[in-house]
């Protein structure tokens, strides 16, 4: 909840509609980290997994690539794409999906 | 943008997300069939996305290879660190896993009053709706003296394949000491950074293999994709082996002889020992035939949904689309391909067409551990696929060593992910 209350003071947290300014499908957007991440987050080389993974975990590593905390190759640029709540959103979903699928 | 919430969407907070997976889609006795035409980045994850938002929906994926070979990774070919086999990509899973239909052969017309698309077998295939993902072709002949036959001599390996094949043989046949020269096309062009990345990996294999030789690139821009950068690591890599020659001075090739082994600029004819042109290209021929394309050669279409602007319920995705400030890379494509397949599967279940923002990366190799990248984050805004403000852009300059080694790793890593990620 840390990061929650860190959040608030980022100042970026202006809610609702995100920089296109449609409301996003979360699933629909997640669908685009994948062609790094792999389907689902779950990532078939040396690009980190995502899938299954704690969400708060997730979503600290996104606001640290956002503040510049977190050394980054990329994510940096990319996390500039959307808002706190998205990147919430986007946390979840990945938390959510099962690590591994196909037995 | 109606009913959606991020709530609605979500599932609900706390709750195990109730996500339109195959396994949250709605069956249905027979859903409606929405054939996919061209089985590359584009058109595999349509399809592919198609079956995973709705398994009851029939897909069917008519593509003209048995085997589709990527481009993204080919220059790797040339410059002699992978095989074409790596890069061969197949529909086995696609067939198994997903139950999309594969249909081996070309389109060869689209009849869009009976809704049905004809293939070179002579069969033809009814659709609901229909996806186009065709490519590039060339505009043969537009630079005077390039054709297919000459293409023979001076390859293009702007499709990878055996033309991939016939530049990497020409440049270990050529004796050391020999000119290589890269002709390079106006925009727009498949993979903006795709030349310079091919130049960097041929002047790595000179490096090592024929220390005498160098590389002339003639362009016909004057600037061109993560410029900085590129000649920022020719500069640390290879010193003056790579040349840059821009249209202003007098870098655009207007016509060649290929038989008589030379290209000429406004002023100037050049016999190299290995010649690479990138021809002008247009969306692929089947584009043209139904009516989608404009006088760009390429298709216009709708920013949220991708749906052609010129004819309605054929959408068209990848390199043959109009997509704003996206490139046309396999990334994009791959992009295009999952909010299309979104797009029509709500649409086919009688729902409101989902927006989602969507990535585009491009990584390029300078050699095996030198790696730079541009990305940028698509939404739509003033009627295009725009970059949202403030986000994306390119590697920095002035990285150290283990910066580009890091991106190179990953880029390796990127094409594992978006192969399975399209493929299977
Ligand atoms: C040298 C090179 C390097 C590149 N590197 C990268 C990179 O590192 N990263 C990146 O993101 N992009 C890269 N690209 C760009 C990338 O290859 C294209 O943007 C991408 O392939 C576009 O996907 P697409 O689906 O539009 O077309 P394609 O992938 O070309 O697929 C089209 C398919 O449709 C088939 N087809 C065409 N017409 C018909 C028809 N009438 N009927 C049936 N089938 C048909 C074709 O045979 C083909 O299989 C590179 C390109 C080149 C040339
Ligand atoms: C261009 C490829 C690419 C895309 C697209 C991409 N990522 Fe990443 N991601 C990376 C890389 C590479 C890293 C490692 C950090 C770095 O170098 O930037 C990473 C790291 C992460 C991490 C931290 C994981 C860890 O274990 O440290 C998270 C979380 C993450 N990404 C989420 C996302 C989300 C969400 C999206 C989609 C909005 C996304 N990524 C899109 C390449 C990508």
């Amino acid at each position: 909840m840390k990061a929650l209350a860190g959040l608030v003071t980022l100042g970026f947290l202006a809610a609702g509609a995100g920089p296109a300014g449609a409301v996003q499908s979360v699933p629909v957007m997640a669908e685009s980290c994948a062609l790094c991440h792999g389907m689902e987050g779950r990532s078939p080389a040396a690009m980190p997994s995502l899938a299954g993974r704690e969400a708060e975990t997730l979503f600290k590593a996104l606001m640290g690539f956002y503040d510049g905390s977190r050394p980054a190759t990329v994510m940096d640029r990319i996390v500039k794409g959307y808002d706190a709540a998205e990147l919430r959103d986007l946390a979840e979903y990945f938390a959510h999906r099962p690590p591994e699928i196909w037995p | 943008m109606t009913g959606y919430s991020r709530r609605l969407i979500l599932g609900g907070a706390g709750a195990c997300l109730a996500l339109p997976t195959w396994a949250a889609a709605k069956p249905r006795q027979k859903g409606p069939t929405v054939v996919v035409i061209g089985g590359g980045f584009g058109g595999a994850t349509a399809a592919k996305y198609l079956k995973r938002a709705d398994p009851s929906l029939r897909v069917v994926l008519i593509t003209g290879e048995l085997t589709h070979i990527t481009c993204p990774f080919s220059n790797t070919v040339i410059g002699g660190f992978a095989s074409l086999a790596m890069l061969e990509r197949n529909y086995d899973t696609l067939k198994s896993r997903w139950g999309i239909i594969v249909v081996t052969g070309m389109a060869t017309a689209i009849d869009t009053a009976k809704r049905e698309v004809k293939t070179s077998g002579g069969a033809s295939f009814g659709y609901d709706r229909l996806i186009v993902s065709p490519g590039i072709d060339f505009k043969w002949g537009e630079l005077e003296g390039y054709d297919e036959a000459a293409a023979q001599r001076m390859p293009h390996a702007w499709k990878a394949g055996p033309q991939t094949t016939l530049l990497r043989r020409q440049l270990e046949a050529m004796e050391d000491g020999g000119l290589v020269v890269m002709s390079v096309p106006g925009n727009p062009f498949r993979c903006p950074p795709g030349p310079y990345e091919r130049a960097s990996l041929i002047a790595w294999y000179l490096k090592q293999a024929k220390p005498r030789s160098k590389l002339m690139i003639l362009d016909a821009k004057d600037s061109f994709s993560k410029q900085a950068l590129f000649q920022e690591g020719w500069g640390a890599l290879f010193g003056d082996r790579v040349e840059w020659v821009p249209a202003g001075a007098n870098g655009r090739v207007v016509r060649l002889d290929a038989k008589g082994g030379w290209v000429e600029t406004d002023f100037d004819r050049f016999f190299p020992a290995v010649t690479n042109i990138i021809p002008p290209q247009k969306a692929g021929k089947i584009a043209a035939a139904a009516g989608l394309t404009d006088s760009s050669g390429f298709c216009p279409v709708d920013p949220a949904t991708f749906e052609s602007r010129l004819v309605p319920g054929i959408h068209v995705i990848g390199d043959a689309c109009i997509a704003g400030e996206m490139p046309k890379s396999a990334s994009s494509a791959n992009a295009q391909g999952k909010i299309t397949a979104a797009v029509v599967a709500a649409q086919l279940q009688g729902e409101a067409a989902p927006e989602a923002k969507v990535i585009n990366i491009c990584y390029s190799l300078l050699s095996p551990d030198y790696g730079i990248s541009v990305t940028g984050v698509y939404g739509v805004r003033g009627g295009i696929r725009a970059s949202v403000a403030g986000a994306g852009g390119v590697s920095p300059l002035g990285a150290d060593a283990h910066f580009r080694k890091a991106e190179a790793d990953y880029a390796f890593a990127w094409y594992a992910s978006i192969c399975s990620d399209s493929w299977a």
